[in-house]
């Protein structure tokens, strides 16, 4: 993002172009803009913009006003309820800070400034809590001047709790969320989904698929540079199954639709990435004239991938970025949500199509020490082969600029009763049946499997729920190579998920309650709703409302 | 709105005439501040009244010369409260990296067909949301960076940071867009 001149990265000249700088600093500026011509256009040119964009907000509608009198009783209503609230401003700025670290982690990817400048956000946060102090002493002083007619109002907002230890701990939301505790680490607090991308060069040697935890080694090399320097890596062994192309081509069970499959059976999973969006049109279409569409119009991967996400832009000069999470799945509370995002990198400024990698293959790994079974939703009635599965064919292919695919998978983590599978049976799906029954009936495969599995309990310290591994070629030719993502359960909530994944898991539990699939699990159109307002956001272009009044549409069919 | 010199002026400091006129002012843009922070109308507007009301609970001298600040930080800080119990205020664990990562630009072509504000506020919501916050107090409201400041209780270099940041991609994608 650096320009020729490199004017426009300094926040010095946006400052004194806003007429933000004052004394000394303001002075320096100007003294550079006597001599130099490109710094005088340059603050031109944040001038213009920052009129347009003034302008732009002005233009922006203002939300309807339903005013209210101010009267006594507010303050009265107020003051009772406001004893129920205890506020912690210190949180608040300490997320603020916290905030701030994040970005600065990620977009600069200069640990010192991020350290310096969280100090700085630190303490800038004390320093108003600080201020705070200082002013609820001088409000009660005022209050107990006795001058105003509010005395039984004794509560000037700079008098609410600041910083008060004891409610601090009490409160679990705030215990949990130590890393917003002003004065504990951010910057050793990364998240680790992203931030850890490894490159592996996999032309020299054959380099097998990882497989997590097994305890015979059967050698093959790895070279993984660790690009991003952050740590978070894992020991990953590598078991014999493996082709020298690195990708498994066992047949794997089809886990789509309503079928659950072993991760100890199937541990590798793909998805296609070029996913179309027709579906969410045409359900649409039948929602608006009043009909509920046929349950196979109903394409769920179609309908989640209509929308749009904030995806992490790719860093580093790598095509692509993942951006995993992962929380409670809301239809069915003990299963877990993960939801996969790939974003490629933007086209050039001005660019039209531009392909920024080639032979793109997608594949997941789950971690059969944190995951029993799992399943890819939506993609039902696709006639995917077993075959497609093992990523050789389906998800080859070329990828495009600013491409962004989503997928969701539903895993049910070991430990956990396994009701789906079950549920499955009892509605006599055939499907899910011999999706089980075959992974288990061949007498090979278990003796093979049972080994396998023991063996991966060996190394069952892996922590990871799942890894994402892309590979690719990139466009300048060359050695193939390898991104991986991990993702670890931190056992989110759903309540604790970005919006995004609320608004997506929002999607998906409308597909299934339109497929009537048996995983609807406690999905109802209400829930649907809930969670998609909970999940609705900024929501530019105005496409999740839509959404929700789509919901509303289907519950009067209901009706 | 240039807030620091739209104090109110009536003088008495027991009536809320002044609170009333704060109301009528500036009801519409707290509004609009806080619905971009919770994502909905209705809380917006119940947030926006808690501030207020809160502001009638003040001892006029505490709050004169700042009312208006006082008034977004009020805000702000009753919206962040609505968002923590909601648990909407995301975790630094995974998908943190979403809230706070810039967001997906839309392709050009779909940009052309937009008029110039639509089209410029568009990739003003397409910021990352703490970038939006501080371009919105600027240029929507019309604080300084030191307001800002102390509305966000962000240090000003961090607001000055994210202000330059928020430009210099603004105008980069619009110059992008207009080609």
């Amino acid at each position: 993002m650096k320009e020729p001149k490199d004017f426009y990265s300094d926040p010095q000249l946006t400052a004194y172009a806003l007429g933000e700088l004052e004394g000394d600093e303001r002075a320096a500026v100007e003294a550079m803009l006597q001599t130099d011509a490109a710094a005088r256009a340059a603050v031109d040119q944040i001038r213009a913009t920052a009129r347009q964009i003034e302008a732009a907000l002005a233009a922006e509608p203002e939300p309807e006003i339903i005013s209210f009198p101010l009267e006594a009783k507010h303050v009265a209503s107020y003051a009772t309820a406001r004893k129920l609230v205890q506020f912690p401003y210190w949180l608040v700025g300490g997320l603020a800070a916290a905030c701030f670290a994040v970005v600065m982690v990620l977009h600069e990817s200069q640990v010192v400034r991020v350290e310096q400048q969280r100090q700085a956000a630190i303490a800038a946060n004390n320093e108003v809590a600080d201020q705070s102090a200082r002013r609820e002493a001088e409000a009660k002083k005022v209050a107990g001047a006795g001058s105003t007619s509010y005395a039984e109002v004794t509560f000037p907002v700079a008098a609410i709790p600041m910083g008060n230890v004891e409610t601090q701990t009490k409160s679990p939301a705030a215990a949990a969320d130590s890393s917003a505790v002003p004065g504990t680490s951010i910057a050793s607090n990364q998240p680790a989904d992203v931030e850890t991308v490894k490159l592996q060069a996999f032309d020299a040697a054959p380099v097998p698929a990882r497989g997590y935890a097994v305890a015979e080694t059967t050698g093959g090399s790895r070279e993984t540079a660790d690009i991003a320097g952050v740590n978070n890596s894992v020991a990953y062994d590598f078991p014999s199954r493996a082709t020298p192309d690195g990708f498994s081509t066992e047949a794997a069970a089809d886990p789509t639709g309503d079928n659950f499959v072993s991760a100890v059976e199937n541990p590798l999973s793909t998805f296609a990435l070029n996913v179309g969006t027709a579906s969410y049109a045409c359900v649409r279409q039948f929602l608006q004239a009043g009909a509920r569409p046929p349950a196979d119009a109903v394409q769920i991967e179609e309908l989640v991938n209509y929308f749009p996400y904030a995806y992490a832009a790719p860093r580093d000069h790598v095509p692509l970025a993942a951006t995993l999470e992962v929380a409670a799945a809301p239809w069915a509370p003990a299963h877990r949500l993960v939801r996969i995002g790939l974003k490629a990198r933007e086209a050039a400024a001005g660019g039209t199509s531009e392909t920024v990698a080639k032979d793109v293959k997608v594949q997941v790994e789950f971690n059969p020490a944190k995951v029993q079974s799992y399943r890819l939703i939506g993609y039902e009635g696709r006639t995917l082969k077993k075959e497609a599965f093992s990523k050789d064919t389906l998800a080859a292919g070329d990828l495009e600029a600013g491409h962004a695919v989503t997928a969701l998978y539903e895993i049910v983590p070991v430990g956990v009763e396994p009701p789906p599978g079950g549920e499955a049976l009892k509605h006599g799906k055939v499907e899910s049946q011999s999706a089980f029954a075959k992974a288990s009936s061949s007498a090979k495969a278990t003796a093979d499997k049972t080994a396998d599995k023991e063996s991966r309990v060996e190394g069952a310290g892996s922590k990871e729920l799942l890894t994402v591994t892309v590979r690719y070629t990139p466009i300048e030719g060359g050695a193939g190579r390898q991104l991986e993502f991990p993702l670890t359960d931190r056992g989110a909530t759903f309540a604790e998920a970005s919006m995004d994944f609320k608004f997506a898991a929002a999607v998906a539990g409308f597909g299934l309650i339109l497929r009537d699939s048996p995983l609807k699990g406690d999905a109802t159109l209400a829930a649907v709703e809930q969670w998609a307002g909970q999940g609705l956001g900024p929501d530019v272009g105005g496409y999740r409302a839509e959404f929700i009044g789509l919901v509303h549409q289907a519950e009067k069919l209901k009706e | 709105m240039k807030p620091a010199s739209d104090q109110p002026e009536e003088s008495h400091a027991h009536d809320t005439h002044w609170v009333e006129t704060a109301v009528a002012r500036y009801q519409a843009p707290l509004t609009r501040y806080a619905t971009r922070l919770l994502g909905d109308t209705e809380r917006a507007r119940d947030v926006v009244q808690d501030s207020f009301a809160r502001l009638l609970a003040q001892p006029r001298d505490a709050v004169d010369g700042h009312a208006v600040e006082w008034l977004f930080t009020v805000c702000r800080h009753r919206a962040l409260d609505v968002l923590r119990k909601e648990g909407r205020i995301m975790r630094f664990e995974e998908g943190a990296v979403e809230r706070v990562a810039d967001a997906a630009p839309l392709p050009g072509h779909e940009l052309e067909r937009e008029e110039t504000h639509t089209a410029l506020l568009r990739l003003i919501g397409l910021l990352p949301s703490n970038q939006q916050e501080v371009v919105r107090l600027k240029f929507q409201n019309g604080f300084s960076y030191k307001e800002i400041s102390r509305i966000t209780r962000l240090s000003v270099t961090n607001v000055g940071f994210l202000i330059h940041t928020a430009v210099a991609r603004l105008r980069r994608e619009w110059a992008a867009q207009a080609e």
